[in-house]
């Protein structure tokens, strides 16, 4: 059977993310087009399930999760929170085609594939020849052989039917007389039942885990033999993972120095918003509860780094090409997904996010008018969720999960008052007005935070 | 469902708490809570955390789990500690004096009343346990009746200590005044009127630092009927010694203490209360004025300011709302405070009792702001309408007299007023109530109001709760400044959901 990724191509489409941004943003956002194709798109997949559950014998769990699958993704294309763009999708499509044609194996099965707004760095295979590749994973990496090897290891995780075979191996527990005398006699308990349950539930969640972290392995080193297949750099599936180990998200751009770009004549930025506040016991305190390593779904990076490694120590590498594509549109993609992310932000309903970046992507183009723009929206959106007493729905409180840039930043967002905050809003709209008094909803911002001011 | 199918769904979905973003929480192992289990821990006025005390699970036939959470002021938890006790353990109260946190629980099958303290690191590190005494124990229960109840006899006393109120019956009914020190080495002492005292005395707390303790002591001859003698008490909080236990006099006027405000370095106190005339009861007349008073540590005065309704404060009041001067009634200071201006605050409520037939109830009205300079006169009174709220007393309550049953609403959550919160150099304080708004065409609602006062400057703000027809049960914590956390508690799902929302300002 020819080579066949089998990506719908009538398929995915999408475009949207952001609400009536995209209007705005024409010289930045990939263009948007109706999704023409939604039906058949998911009558395909839903008969691709008929042909995979059969092979199973149609088990009643498998349908369960068969039918999460379905559901998922037309919940993403619903909700819009997939990418189409014709270029970037062809160029996916074409990595998956040398991998398929590299490997025999693989030229029989059913792919598809979807690009997800999302800006963490991540794919996923879904188990039934579906995999979700999200921006913030192409805006991570550094080059085409990078994101070939990820897309290797995901195939391999259908390759292998790791999440099937989870499943399967979930229902046979389940199943299992020993399990079930363990449910009764937890339930026939009369004391200590929720301790006994927590346990139960521990030990569960940890035997998934550890099973989760042994497919990672598999899949890595099947992963390995596809990507080997292909004519692109080997020895990239190693840097990238390196790479996936660092957290440099919030490091992409320069620092937010808010006193150049939140400071106006008349209404200088104030220091005391950027202090945080007194911390009762210094920070958080190490719970015990949880084993950490115990409830990875992933092996830590630096230990399939070496696997890795130790797999190609005897592999002579005979070709170089991080790029069988041109790398410019790399590079235009991943500049791309930086202004894409702030859409994302803002549709994940995350303003502090959004905002973040926004500033944080102005340090290095003050001028970049649609940056601008971006940021009187999102100040309105912030102003106006405040108002409404709904600004915890949209903007997260400092954490000790959270990069200490970020958690600067929502300190600030914490610590200025919604007067402030509209004054703030108002000069910074007065201070760009020359340059963007053509622009309907800056103008429209402008008067508003001119009247919000005034009151 | 049954427990056992719960228990499949969950074992496989290997999730069974949820965990999200650090301004909201949701704690859903929870077997048993109660909105009052849980409150702010507060550094220095500014609020720097929370703590949560719920049961989780059976041990054995008499043997309960419980946990103790203890959350950041973003509602990030930062550690929780178990303990086990019988079923009918509850939190009675839970206070931070800004180096330890101490609970006060109880067990109504024992009758123990608990106090332990636990350090920054939710680490025990003392723990006292002593029977109730049958006046307690009604007390409790009577607050546990209500769902804003809180029994407010426990006083932080910063960095050293905690102070804790009580009365006993002996002959007659006395007070008993116990300090749990804080600190290593620290001398844990009590205060009493005595077993043979031959009047009934009674205790409230006034004011305390390191070095002194000051407290309200009421005794009567005779439980019925307002004849009665206030007196201020001064105790050594190191020691415990008595420093002074004298009535403040005046030859124009009766002088009723109500709340202390702060120390100088020379161990004065100030401290403001009402004043009332001559010869008439201070716990059954309507007040005419506010007093501020300066006290060294013998007890004496050095200084005294009255604030009348009548000359003064009506100065300060729109002609439209001077009706309200008139027939001021009676006013509950919940607080007396002062900002980083030097300005000082009494935070009062107005509030009237009402017989009808055999009944009583007292009708709560305006929040009302006195704001004085820093020489204690009168600069601006700020009256924030509210609808009134009535609490209904229980039979035969309504004989006693207006004063002594504004304590026991506000022990029962009557008053509307909840809380004042600071930022750290006081420059900033918002003062919270719960209001009810009629609407029409709508449901009525329950509101949070605000007014903030930034560098002196007052704002009001409101958050709407729930209409009157929602059945979740709703509590508003303060927060650090500029926001409150909102709790709901949903009985049906057993979950409990915390967030932590800004006002406006």
């Amino acid at each position: 059977m020819p080579l066949k990724i089998k990506v719908e191509m009538e398929v995915i489409f999408i475009f949207l993310i952001t609400l009536s941004f995209t209007s705005l943003n024409a010289q930045h956002s990939w263009i948007a087009k109706e999704f023409p194709y939604k039906d058949s798109t998911l009558k395909s997949i839903k008969f691709s399930h008929n042909i995979q559950l059969k092979k199973y014998g149609n088990i009643d769990d498998l349908e369960k999760v068969y039918n999460w699958r379905y559901n998922y993704i037309n919940n993403l294309l619903e909700a819009k929170a997939v990418i189409y763009d014709e270029s970037l999708y062809n160029y996916i499509d074409s990595i998956f085609n040398v991998i398929t044609k590299s490997n025999p194996k693989l030229q029989s099965m059913e792919f598809r594939f979807f690009i997800s707004n999302s800006p963490i760095p991540n794919a996923a295979s879904i188990g039934d020849g579906t995999f979700i590749i999200n921006l913030g994973l192409i805006r991570k990496l550094d080059n085409e052989a990078q994101l070939a090897f990820v897309i290797c290891h995901e195939i391999s995780h259908f390759y292998l039917d790791h999440s099937n075979q989870s499943v399967l191996k979930r229902h046979e527990k389940a199943q299992s007389k020993i399990f079930q005398k363990e449910l009764d006699s937890i339930a026939a308990q009369k004391y200590g039942r929720n301790n006994m349950m927590k346990s139960m539930l521990k030990n569960n969640i940890y035997s998934q885990m550890n099973h989760s972290r042994l497919q990672e392995m598999e899949a890595d080193s099947l992963g390995l033999v596809f990507f080997k297949n292909t004519i692109y750099n080997p020895t990239q599936s190693i840097t990238c993972m390196n790479l996936l180990d660092t957290i440099d998200f919030y490091k992409y751009h320069e620092k937010i120095n808010y006193n150049k770009s939140l400071s106006f004549e008349n209404y200088p930025f104030r220091n005391r918003w950027l202090e945080s506040e007194t911390s009762m016991f210094g920070g958080p305190i190490e719970e015990n509860y949880w084993d950490r390593d115990s409830i990875k779904s992933h092996p830590d990076c630096k230990i399939r780094s070496a696997f890795l490694k130790n797999s190609l120590l005897h592999t002579k590498v005979k070709v170089q090409n991080n790029y069988l594509q041109d790398s410019a549109y790399f590079a235009s993609v991943k500049e791309q997904a930086d202004y894409e992310f702030i859409n994302s932000w803002i549709y994940y309903e995350d303003y502090g996010h959004a905002l973040f970046f926004c500033l944080k992507q102005l340090e290095s183009n003050q001028n970049d008018t649609c940056l601008l723009i971006k940021v009187s929206q999102i100040f309105k959106l912030i102003y106006d969720s405040q108002i409404n007493h709904q600004y915890s729905k949209y903007v997260e409180r400092p954490s000790p999960n959270n990069e200490k840039e970020y958690n600067q930043f929502l300190d600030f967002l914490d610590n200025i008052r919604l007067s402030e905050f509209a004054n703030l809003s108002y000069h910074y709209h007065l201070a760009h007005l020359t340059k963007l008094n053509q622009n309907k909803i800056y103008l429209a911002n402008y008067n508003y935070f001119k009247t919000q001011t005034s009151n | 469902m049954n427990f056992r199918q719960a228990l499949l769904t969950l074992a496989f979905i290997g999730i069974y708490f949820n965990v999200s973003w650090g301004q909201k929480r949701t704690v859903s192992n929870v077997v048993s809570i109660q909105l009052r289990n849980m409150g702010p821990i507060l550094t220095k006025s500014e609020v720097t955390g929370y703590y949560m005390f719920y049961q989780t699970d059976r041990l054995s036939k008499n043997v309960y789990s419980y946990e103790i959470d203890i959350l950041d002021q973003n509602l990030n938890k930062l550690t929780s500690h178990t303990i086990e006790g019988s079923k009918y353990l509850s939190l009675i109260d839970g206070i931070y004096n800004n180096s330890s946190l101490l609970l006060k629980l109880f067990d109504s099958n024992t009758e123990e009343l608990t106090f332990t303290q636990y350090d920054g690191n939710a680490k025990e590190i003392s723990k006292t346990v002593r029977v109730a005494n049958g006046y307690e124990i009604m007390v409790i229960s009577q607050t546990a009746l209500n769902k804003k109840g809180q029994n407010i006899t426990l006083f932080p006393i910063d960095k050293v200590g905690f102070v804790d109120y009580r009365s006993e019956k002996n002959k007659n009914y006395g007070y008993v005044i116990d300090f749990y020190p804080s600190e290593v080495g620290g001398k844990k002492w009590s205060v009493s009127s005595g077993k043979q005292s031959k009047v009934h005395e009674f205790a409230s707390y006034i004011y305390g630092d390191e070095n002194i303790i000051v407290s309200s002591i009421m005794s009567k001859s005779s439980l019925i009927g307002n004849s009665v003698e206030i007196r201020l008490l001064g105790v050594n909080a190191k020691t415990g010694e008595k420093m002074y236990d004298k009535a403040l006099t005046d030859p124009n006027f009766e002088i009723l203490i109500l709340n202390g405000l702060e120390s100088d370095s020379d161990g004065n106190v100030y401290m403001f209360g009402n004043y009332f005339p001559k010869g008439r009861s201070e716990l059954s007349s309507p007040s005419l004025g506010l007093i501020s008073v300066k006290l060294n540590n013998k007890g004496e005065v050095i200084e005294k300011n009255f604030i009348s309704w009548a000359d003064d404060v009506s100065k300060f009041i729109d002609i439209n709302e001077k009706g309200k001067m008139k027939d001021v009634g009676f006013i509950f200071f919940h607080d007396v405070v002062r900002n980083a201006d030097g300005n000082i605050y009494a935070i009062g409520e107005q509030y009237k009792k009402q017989m009808y037939g055999i009944g009583t109830d007292i009708v709560v009205e305006d929040l009302m702001i006195f704001e004085l300079s820093k020489d204690y006169k009168l600069k601006k009174v700020n009256i924030v309408a509210k609808e009134k709220t009535k609490f209904s007393l229980p039979d035969g309550m309504g004989m006693n007299s207006s004063q002594i049953l504004s304590y026991f609403v506000k022990s029962l959550g009557g008053f509307d007023y909840e809380f004042i919160e600071f930022n750290k150099d006081h420059s900033i304080f918002s003062i919270g109530y719960i209001d009810y708004v009629k609407l029409k065409g709508e449901d009525n609602k329950f509101i949070f109001g605000s007014i903030t006062y930034t560098d002196s400057k007052p704002t009001k703000d409101s958050v709407e709760l729930k209409t009157v027809k929602e059945k979740k049960s709703i509590r508003v914590l303060p927060a650090k400044i500029g926001n409150i956390v909102i709790v709901e508690y949903s009985p049906k799902e057993k979950t409990l959901n915390m967030r932590i929302e800004k006002l406006n300002y």
